[in-house]
């Protein structure tokens, strides 16, 4: 005993339990209050991090130890998580130590050269770049910019996937680079431009303390936003009289806390959407002050089609799949008639959800003093109408005001860390460049040539191959030299066997994967390269808020591997402009003859234009060191130029490294928490109240769009509804989480949740081995009757985390026609026992 | 030899009608809870060998009845040198 009478362990369980009461908002009792917290005596070096996993972008404690990761906690100053961590970031230290870490570069080769039916052979990374080298010049010299191309990713750091969009966009010359986030948000971010001309939430975080009512669209959050539910769950525990509605295919854990359940028909969500904003109207509940000075009516193009190849016969059937994101001037009085067919018995009818349950939920739309938050992921975007469902989400929100001011929030959530942060903020898809411009627009070419100090015309003007075009570009064999970041699209792109991996091993291609782990892609591919992960490097991410977050290089990275960032650049350096550019355009600017993709892209006077000495003294900063100046803070200036005065301001580079991230528009020091209203977001003009000036207007558009089936249905042949997706325990594809040891022994093998009356009716047991089967191809998993996952008859939930289960074997590549985005919520299967 | 201690407590969210099953499984369990707040929380301390039984507890609390969520918060595995001694 010491002089306090308290042994050590009691000290230890007093600050963790400190920890916990603090998160939680709880008053310990006085006797443990006393109990010091004391840190220097564990010997831990602790800093600061986003983390790692999903779009909420907490903030983490990292602890080192002699160069290792050796612990994570919940950071209390963070306003996100407020010291909360969930499963997945509570084991982050242990990501970045999987036994099969690469650590040098493999290429495949026979007879010590090499062959695409070779063995993955060491290398160094010279021999790498030379081969990748090789491959890219004869691509672009054979077939020109459009036979190059990258999948990147909503993981990227901020500087990885600006960096990684110039050398294609204006290295390369190539818009064929589009992020993993073509899977997860492109409708979410096709359904923010067309109602309001800007990308990105209007409110954030700071709602879920002020909404009465929550209702999650398709959402689990219990399961994949587990810090943002602990927060919604707070909010409705602590105030009665706020209430929660979860809608859904299937019944899951967010359920637990529903006070309005929902089960609907796959698709129908179209209907129950246009049914609220029926009841609203014929309620007399439409916020008419608000929806006259700050809303227009659009009529939304229909018979749009599914995405898929041209001479699919559903692409032959639409009428107008070649204009699927046109729309006419409308009125509210032609919106109010359209909508008047969607009555409730037809919502009830078409999706199977009680006429009581649907009326409940339309009055927290239509009751004025009711402060309602909506949430959504995968559920509205995964959909071949997803920019129809985030549209008729704002529509709802439109007609009643509801909307950009604290607690009335239609809010999108993202899948990836950076998904906003990357692969939208910096626009790094196939279509998009810095802040909201797009390639197809010459003006806004024009603005980043200007940035870029680029002769005009450098950027090709026509979008680039999206991701699902990709992989068929890749297997028609016009898409020749092909670069993967940060992302496993063997496994979780759609349609694998017939459409993901006869591309990778077309003969005519060379695939070059980046990664940190043998993944699924890797396996795929030509030449792996390995790479530097998370707090390996100076990062920044980008959350689902607006929220920018930075963290330094806090852990060396094993064996030869490099940052993503390191190899973009050190790769540029293997180009001359003559190698890529034609004569007419160097001669536009003749001081670029000679000089390498490197001399032009990043040191152009800009990027390296901050010395090494600003690094910091306390962590390490290898790319840095390598190139010579503060490579991050370059990139991330003249990436912020595009942004600042355009609504899309971000702080300067140091500030980002003291704060817990800041939402932007960060105008004089200070975020901006709901954008579009005044007195919160400065870029509204005075005495406007609400201004969308994303809209040249002012003015959001509300969609009259219809009810539309989905691509594949059940019949008499496939009679089950697949839908596809994550559990708690996994991250997406599993890659990094399959080797937390821990993470893999609660929920090592996928199964196929189904009803049990279903189970019994096909003479199934639970744990019995069954083939899922659809007309593109079939695995086998084991039948699973209880847990989380409940399905209601007639419909099955696989997660797609087992790469020993591919389930994307089986799903459709029937995407939005708007956003390209994939549908993996919806195709029609069989269920066999074997 | 020595083996690893770890220390590790959670939040606890539960519906405030299940609030006394919870609390009397985590004791059975061999958590603590220091403190609660009647609205539906409840704060847990627990010790164990290695990291599995951390999770396997965490999973365990996050499937019971009425439990809306079970988050993680701290954590640290003490040198195991240290555990004779006393804190000064």
């Amino acid at each position: 005993m010491s002089d306090s009478g308290f042994t050590r362990r009691q000290i230890l369980k007093a600050q963790a339990a400190g920890a916990a009461a603090s998160a939680a908002g709880i008053a310990l009792p006085a006797s443990a209050q006393n109990l010091v917290t004391d840190r220097t005596a564990t010997g831990l070096k602790w800093s600061k991090a986003a983390c790692r996993f999903c779009g909420t972008g907490c903030s983490v404690m990292v602890a080192t130890k002699s160069g290792r990761v050796v612990a994570t906690h919940g950071d209390a100053k963070s306003e996100v998580n407020r010291g909360l961590n969930c499963v997945k970031g509570y084991f982050l230290s242990k990501i970045m130590y999987g036994q099969d870490r690469l650590t040098q570069p493999l290429l495949r080769k026979r007879d010590g050269k090499y062959a695409k039916d070779g063995d993955f052979t060491p290398v160094s990374w010279d021999e790498a770049f030379d081969v990748m080298a090789e491959k890219f010049k004869k691509a672009l010299k054979d077939k020109g910019p459009t036979a190059v191309g990258m999948f990147g990713s909503g993981q990227w750091t901020v500087w990885e996937g600006y960096a990684a969009s110039k050398l294609y966009k204006a290295g390369f010359r190539s818009n064929n680079i589009d992020p993993n986030a073509r899977h997860c948000m492109a409708s979410a971010v096709g359904g923010f431009i067309r109602t309001f001309g800007m990308d990105e939430p209007m409110g954030c975080y700071d709602d879920f303390e002020h909404a009465d009512a929550f209702v999650l669209w398709g959402s689990n959050m219990a399961e994949m936003h587990p810090i943002l539910w602990t927060r919604l769950t707070d909010r409705r525990l602590s105030h009665p009289h706020v209430k929660v509605s979860v809608l859904s295919t299937f019944e899951h854990r967010s359920f637990e806390l529903a006070d309005i359940p929902a089960i609907f028909t796959p698709q129908s969500d179209l209907a129950i959407l246009n049914y609220i904003a029926n009841y609203i109207i014929q309620n007399d509940a439409v916020n008419k002050d608000f929806v006259s000075k700050h809303v227009n009516f659009r009529v939304g193009n229909t018979d749009i089609g599914y995405g898929l190849r041209p001479e699919h016969p559903l692409e032959q059937a639409a009428k107008n799949n070649d204009k699927a994101g046109g729309s006419t001037e409308s009125t509210f009085e032609e919106f109010a008639k359209f909508v008047s067919d969607y009555t409730v018995e037809k919502a009830h009818e078409m999706s199977g959800v009680p006429i009581d349950t649907l009326e409940k939920i339309a009055q927290l739309y239509a009751d004025p003093n009711i402060k309602v938050m909506s949430l959504w992921t995968m559920g509205v975007n995964q959909h071949t109408r997803g920019v129809w469902v985030n549209n008729l989400l704002y529509n709802i929100h439109l007609l009643t005001g509801k909307i950009a001011e604290p607690g009335n929030s239609p809010f999108s959530l993202t899948g990836q860390p950076s998904a906003c942060g990357t692969a939208r903020e910096v626009g790094t898809f196939a279509h998009r460049l810095p802040a909201d411009l797009v390639v197809k627009n010459p003006e806004h070419r024009a603005i980043a040539e200007k940035i870029w100090k680029l002769p005009e015309g450098t950027i090709p003007g026509k979008p680039g191959y999206h991701a699902v075009l990709q992989n068929r570009m890749l297997k028609d064999g016009k898409l020749n030299a092909y670069w993967v970041q940060v992302n496993n699209n063997m496994q979780a792109g759609p349609n694998m066997m017939q459409e993901g991996l006869p591309g990778y091993r077309n003969p005519e291609n060379f695939i070059v994967v980046s990664d940190a782990y043998p993944t699924v892609t890797a396996q795929a591919a030509d030449l792996i390269l390995p790479t530097a992960m998370w707090v390996e490097k100076e990062g920044a991410y980008g959350n689902a808020e607006r929220r920018t977050q930075f963290w330094h290089e806090l852990a060396p990275a094993p064996g030869e591997s490099k940052s993503d960032l390191w190899q973009v650049m050190e790769f540029s350096k293997r180009f001359t402009v003559e190698d890529v550019w034609p004569q007419e355009l160097i001669a536009k600017k003749p001081e670029y003859r000679g000089k390498t993709l490197f001399d032009v892209l990043f040191r152009n006077g800009q990027v390296d234009r901050f010395p090494l000495s600003e690094t910091s003294d306390e962590y390490d900063n290898h790319e840095s060191e390598d190139f010579g100046f503060y490579v991050q803070k370059g990139l991330f200036e003249e990436y912020a130029s595009f942004g600042r005065g355009h609504a899309h301001d971000l702080a300067d580079f140091d500030t980002y490294h003291k704060e817990r991230g800041l939402r932007w528009p960060v105008v004089d020091g200070k975020e901006t928490r709901w954008r579009y209203r005044e007195g919160y977001d400065p870029y509204v003009e005075k005495g406007k109240e609400v201004q969308f000036y994303g809209k040249p207007d002012g003015k959001a558009w509300i969609f009259a769009l219809p009810y539309e089936p989905p691509a594949e249905s059940p019949d008499e042949e496939y009679p089950f509804w697949l839908s596809t997706g994550r559990v708690l325990e996994h991250w997406h594809s599993g890659s990094m989480t399959q080797r937390v040891p821990e993470l893999y022994r609660s929920m090592p093998d996928a199964l196929c949740y189904m009803h049990p009356d279903d189970a019994r009716d096909k003479g199934l047991r639970r744990g019995d081995e069954i083939k899922v089967e659809s007309r593109r191809g079939a695995i086998r998993t084991r039948v699973e009757t209880k847990g989380r996952n409940k399905p209601p008859r007639g419909l099955v939930f696989v997660p797609w985390f087992d790469a020993s289960e591919l389930i994307n074997k089986v799903t459709l590549d029937a995407t939005d026609p708007i956003s390209k985005q994939t549908d993996f919520k919806k195709c029609a299967v069989r269920i066999e026992k074997v | 030899m020595t083996s690893e201690i770890h220390i590790s407590s959670l939040v606890v969210h539960v519906r405030p009608d299940r609030m006394d099953a919870v609390r009397t499984t985590i004791l059975e369990r061999g958590g603590e809870i220091p403190a609660e707040d009647p609205n539906g929380k409840l704060i847990a301390v627990i010790e164990t060998s290695d990291e599995t039984g951390i999770s396997s507890f965490a999973d365990g609390i996050a499937g019971l009845d009425g439990v809306l969520s079970a988050n993680l918060v701290y954590h640290m595995i003490d040198d195991p040198d240290a555990q004779a001694g006393e804190y000064q």
